[in-house]
């Protein structure tokens, strides 16, 4: 069951989804200036690329909230501003240490709290580690998937937090991330961002099927 | 100084655009917004890595007629689908190698005076924030940076025979390092300076 990608037109988005269509992970496109013409009710999951413009999508809260309600999962990449446009959602802002790497023996930070959760099977620490852009709220009945906790070294304002989680919404659920790997994948710069792609998009779209699976039994008994 | 228009498609407006170097001023227009009118009396029209490429390309006969009029682009980013006229695919370099990504200075020009090109390669001695492949280069166009991995040109000025300039950046936008304390935000700056007073003389 491929996933359904918004379109906001963005190059490095359209390189990552032309470099991954051999994997048929990918099926309708809906063009963000149209968002409002979507029928989103089909489809068992809806992409997010990273830096597709927060501010266009506000407009388009309500249809978002309605489709994961319904049982849509919903998945959300980095540097969307994703609180202006999904509920009860705050993100935190945070300086970028591009360099943390350069100092031997340092590590970012990153780790896995729910190795467990379908998304991240295969997926290691060190896949989810490029640079942290800022952190997540939990919203209520959500689960912590990755979370940061730097050194001073690496992060001298002492953030620390949620880089992924997944949260219910009505039938649905919400899966967002800070991470940005589309944006790097698709501008040919850090090749861990390739890894990471290249493990979660297929989890998933295999966890939107068996939401999707579930919530169609369920409706039956 | 120079009146410049930036097309915005992104929460926040960047910092070098916000507070542009030299007395320049630019106005800030939705990407979806744009009009020939606005583009009317202008010096120079910032295009972002950042923009909606679908709707660029239907601005490719507007954006013809600005530079056939005389008119400066400068150019930014690895596009996915070139929406000007004339301007063919971008293309990572093969190797896929940090080092073949480190750059030299092509012909002395007024946008590379005072750069020193170790500046543009290294950020915190991180090679490859510049330039990772390139477009190819029109005839007569001029070329500012190379990356020394296969000497493939990296920045150029082409100077279109229709008329008009673009000056383009196949990397992060240029305005992008215009607060470090290096030579590489002087790019920006003398790329300002020059659409205001040498673009039309080429």
């Amino acid at each position: 069951m491929p996933l359904a990608v918004i379109d906001a037109g963005l190059a490095y988005q359209r390189r990552t989804l032309a470099d991954f269509a051999s994997a048929d992970l990918f099926s309708v496109r809906f063009a963000l200036r149209d968002l409002n013409q979507a029928d989103l009710s089909s489809q068992a999951a809806l992409l997010i690329p990273c830096r597709t413009p927060g501010h266009r999508l506000a407009c388009h809260k309500e249809l978002l909230s309605s489709y994961v309600r319904r049982g849509g999962l919903l998945v959300v990449m980095g540097e969307t501003n994703p609180d202006l446009f999904l509920e009860g959602l705050a993100f935190t802002p945070e300086p970028t240490n591009f360099w943390w790497w350069r100092e031997p023996g340092m590590e970012l930070g990153v780790l896995i709290d729910s190795p467990s959760h379908p998304v991240l099977a295969d997926v290691s620490a060190q896949d989810c580690a490029w640079h942290v852009h800022g952190t997540l709220s939990v919203p209520e009945g959500g689960q912590v998937l990755l979370s940061w906790h730097p050194a001073p070294a690496v992060s001298p304002t002492g953030g620390a937090g949620a880089l992924m989680v997944d949260y219910p919404l009505g039938e649905g659920r919400v899966i967002v991330t800070s991470l940005d790997p589309i944006y790097h994948h698709g501008s040919g710069f850090m090749p861990a961002t390739t890894r990471f792609l290249m493990r979660f998009l297929p989890n998933v779209r295999a966890y939107a099927a068996a939401h999707r699976n579930m919530l169609t039994l369920n409706s039956r008994n | 100084m120079g009146s410049f228009v930036f097309l915005q498609n992104t929460v926040s407006v960047p910092g070098g655009i916000a507070s542009p170097p030299d007395d320049h001023t630019i106005t800030v227009i939705d990407q979806y917004e744009l009009t020939a009118d606005a583009l009317s009396d202008v010096d120079g029209l910032l295009l972002s890595q950042h923009l909606d490429e679908h709707h660029m390309a239907e601005c490719t006969p507007l954006l013809d007629r600005y530079l056939r009029q005389g008119g400066s682009i400068s150019l930014n980013g690895p596009l996915y689908q070139p929406y000007l006229d004339g301007l063919g695919a971008y293309a990572p370099l093969p190797s896929g190698r940090a080092q073949d990504w480190i750059l030299r200075l092509g012909t002395q020009h007024a946008i590379t005076d005072g750069l020193l090109a170790d500046d543009l390669t290294y950020r915190c001695g991180v090679i490859g924030f510049w330039a990772r492949g390139s477009f190819p280069v029109p005839l007569g166009s001029t070329v500012l940076t190379y990356m020394v991995g296969d000497d493939t040109p990296a920045d150029f000025i082409w100077n279109r025979s229709g008329g008009g300039s673009v000056v383009v950046h196949p990397g992060n936008d240029v305005w992008f390092v215009h607060n470090d304390t290096t030579s590489a935000g002087r790019f920006y700056a003398n790329m300002l300076d020059w659409m205001v007073e040498g673009a039309a003389c080429h």
